[in-house]
């Protein structure tokens, strides 16, 4: 039996797209003479997507001295399998920030503040990291003397 | 907090002490600023890794004492500032700064922040192999010593995996800085400096590896990290006359004192022509991994500018650095015929500048020279194959490094100012890289730039440009990829498929070696295409505008259109960013701001995968 073998390669171009939306809007206002407010809103959208399309392969030939013509093993590399390995590129997150605050000068000397900021993140994709949705709240209450 | 670091805080007490007193004794002291105390307070559901990611205030969830100072005090020619803002126990700001009548200057920065790193699930991993004779794919374990596929059953596997997907991977950076220059009064023209910067990275990050054939068999493990990179520098400014000339010395150490990650590498069982493919690997068994290797760097640099009565000035600067890192090679896997591998640098440029005219021109060029680590290789388990005829690898091997190159730069710019208020910029830029190892070859880009900016009225001004890229072989791997691309037989029925038939080979147990059809001597020597993501030409233009109406409304709009592109291998890149920024004050008592920018960019690359024995 004559003993041959096949290998090679499949070609085919590839197609990445990337969106990424940011807006951010912010207010300061001396509401009294005592009280100066802020507030603000930053809003985040990424969207990332990999295009890369297999097309199935021939029947590998395979003549050899103990084997026949067409037994390669098709579990690792078929076309569905390929096809998925885009997928998993897929990207696509929303993210929101909201912050208020505000300082308060019971004098000219003394004063206080606070200020709030509530984040969401929230992912339509889970990227290679899982879902990794979450939300944080973060507080500050201070007091402060000028001199 | 180190003991090094001791030293540096009874410093700055002593100096902070000295300077209070001496402003006190000096004159009449202005000192102003406030004093804060506070409490933060952060809270998460699910998942804190990315909406807290770079850590705002803790990353626990809980109570911080918050207290913040700043300070800032002067007299007679002195001045001391402060600012002290912590925010949590690893957000924290710390800076001073202290001016002795402009003799003696001192400042100091110190921030501490935590970042949570990536944590990779690894299940895109397992997107080609999920038929995996031995289970699900893929398999993961936070143990070091086991792992081994085969003596793992699959509850253990995934048990270990969850341990691993518990982990969370936090790396906390901290930097503390400091400055100082002396200019004493009996030498007025000269300025010595000296400064140090300790930046330490600690905590835990994941590290992966995989086994054998392909990503099969994927593990992943905690990294501990306990990095410090210390640098410290000292120099001198002199002005003599129109002539200002700099020297600086650099010193770096870094260590990385952390454990590393340790695998226990899988040895194939199959025999192929007659062959173990274990002793086709170059090794297995436990090895460390992710591993970074302590390094040192010495820069001197010397800088001198001239500036002519007329206008013109020309300058010149001169670096070189060398840097250190051992590497000593890995027991059970390769040695290298030395202890360290070495990289130097060293460059030269010059830039002058002058006017004529309504022309402002300026010139520069310059050079630069990596020579990069070269060294001999030896992998024991090459020799063991040595009866295969089909071995043709250099046992020791040299390696040249892909960074050794050298460098020549020329770049002139001309600023001509067209009407009042409007100016029109051209200019030209020239690099070539030419690379030690030639498989790499030689770059050589040509830039051209225009742009015209101008302020129309009181109201609206704005700037527009555009340049353009010619790159001669970019940086790029040749024949990396694509085999059987375009020598092998084609498929009609299957644009893209390519392959080779052989003949008289061999791929199957029990045969002799001779013919026999190996990923090194047939497949890979097989790729026929070249690969890179390197543009050959790039087309960007920027446009931007602003109008303000009054002091209280200004609005700008701004785009940037990027095009790049190599048709040698099929890659293509459009980026497409346009943006607005609005400031609008109603009234003294209440402003409002808005931005926003948005971002697209379009990808287009050929890749290629391989097929060959399933």
């Amino acid at each position: 039996m004559v003993q041959s073998t096949q290998f090679g390669s499949y070609c085919t171009v590839s197609e990445y797209e990337s969106t990424v939306n940011t807006l951010s809007l912010n207010v300061n206002v001396q509401a009294t003479e005592q009280l100066m407010l802020n507030a603000g809103v930053t809003y985040n959208k990424a969207e990332d997507e990999w295009n890369w399309d297999f097309a199935d392969r021939p029947t590998l030939v395979f003549t050899g001295a103990t084997t026949i013509t067409g037994t390669a093993n098709p579990g690792y590399d078929t076309e569905v399998q390929n096809n998925l390995i885009d997928t998993y590129s897929d990207l696509s997150y929303e993210q929101y920030e909201f912050t208020a605050g505000g300082t308060y000068n019971f004098s000219e000397a003394f004063y206080t503040s606070a200020s709030f900021t509530y984040d969401i993140f929230d992912m339509q994709e889970e990227y290679v990291y899982g879902d990794e949705d979450g939300t944080a709240y973060y507080g500050y209450v201070g007091f402060g003397y000028n001199f | 907090m180190k003991q090094r670091y001791l030293w540096l805080l009874a410093l700055l007490s002593v100096l902070t002490l000295m300077t209070t007193s001496t402003l006190a004794i000096a004159g009449e002291t202005m000192t102003s600023g406030h004093v804060e105390i506070g409490i933060s307070g952060m809270d998460t559901d699910d998942s804190p890794a990315r909406v807290n990611e770079y850590v705002n205030t803790r990353s626990e969830n809980g109570l911080s004492l918050a207290p913040s100072l700043s300070l800032e005090s002067f007299t007679e020619g002195s001045s001391i500032g402060l600012d002290a803002d912590i925010m949590g126990p690893r957000d924290q700001k710390i800076g001073l700064e202290f001016d002795a009548s402009r003799i003696f200057k001192f400042g100091f920065d110190y921030q501490a922040l935590e970042h949570w790193k990536d944590h990779d699930n690894l299940q895109h991993m397992g997107a080609t192999f999920r038929g995996d004779v031995a289970g699900n794919q893929p398999r993961v374990t936070s143990d070091a010593t086991v792992g081994q596929l085969g003596t793992d059953t699959i509850a253990e596997a995934n048990a270990r995996y969850a341990l691993e997907m518990d982990n969370d991977y936090i790396v906390t950076r901290r930097e503390t800085e400091a400055e100082t220059s002396l200019t004493l009064p009996a030498l007025p023209n000269i300025t010595f400096h000296a400064g140090m910067r300790i930046e330490t990275r600690d905590g835990i990050e994941q590290a992966t590896t995989a086994s054998k054939c392909s990503q099969c068999h994927v593990q992943a493990n905690a990294k501990s990290i306990a990095e410090r990179t210390e640098d410290f520098t000292l120099g001198a400014t002199g002005k003599f006359g129109k002539l200002t000339v700099e020297y600086d010395y650099l010193t770096r150490d870094f260590t990385e004192n952390g454990a590393n990650a340790n695998y226990n590498y899988l040895k194939a069982g199959s025999v192929r022509a007659g062959v173990l493919d274990s002793d086709q690997f170059i090794y297995w068994g436990a090895q460390d991994y992710k591993v970074t290797p302590d390094s040192g760097k010495d820069t001197h640099s010397i800088k001198a500018r001239y500036d002519a009565s007329c206008g013109s000035t020309l300058s010149a600067a001169y670096v070189n650095s060398e840097v250190e890192s051992d590497k000593a090679g890995e027991l059970g896997s390769y040695s290298l015929d030395t202890n360290s591998l070495t990289s130097e640098y060293e460059s030269f440029f010059l830039k002058g500048a002058t006017k004529i005219g309504g022309l402002r021109l300026s010139v520069r060029g310059g050079t630069y020279e990596i020579d990069g680590p070269e060294y001999y290789i030896t992998l024991p388990d090459r020799d063991d194959f040595t009866t295969v005829e089909i071995q043709t690898f250099a046992n020791p091997e040299h390696v040249e490094s892909a960074e050794s190159r050298e460098v020549t730069e020329f770049g002139i710019d001309g600023v001509y100012r067209l009407a009042k208020g409007t100016t029109l910029r051209l200019g030209y830029e020239y690099e070539d890289v030419d690379r030690v190892e030639e498989a790499l070859g030689e770059t050589e880009t040509h830039t051209f730039k225009v742009a015209v900016k101008s302020r129309l009225n009181k109201q609206l001004s704005g700037r527009l440009s555009y340049k353009y890229q010619d790159i001669d072989d970019p940086f790029h791997g040749e024949d990396v990829t694509g085999i059987a691309q375009v020598t092998g037989a084609t498929d009609p029925l299957y644009p893209g498929l390519a392959w080779f038939l052989k003949e008289n080979a061999q791929f199957v147990d029990d045969n002799p070696a001779s013919g026999a059809v190996y990923y090194w001597n047939s497949v890979y020597p097989g790729r026929e295409l070249d690969a890179t993501s390197e543009p050959d030409s790039v087309h960007e233009a920027k446009f931007s505008a602003t109008w303000a109406p009054s002091s209280s409304m200004a609005a700008t709009v701004f785009t940037r259109v990027r095009m790049e592109e190599n048709e040698s291998v099929k890659y293509k890149q459009d980026t497409f960013v346009p943006g607005v920024s609005f400031y609008y004050a109603p009234s003294s008592s209440m402003n409002l701001t808005m931005a926003y920018t948005f971002n697209k960019q379009e990808t287009e690359n050929q890749m290629c995968v391989g097929w060959y024995h399933g």
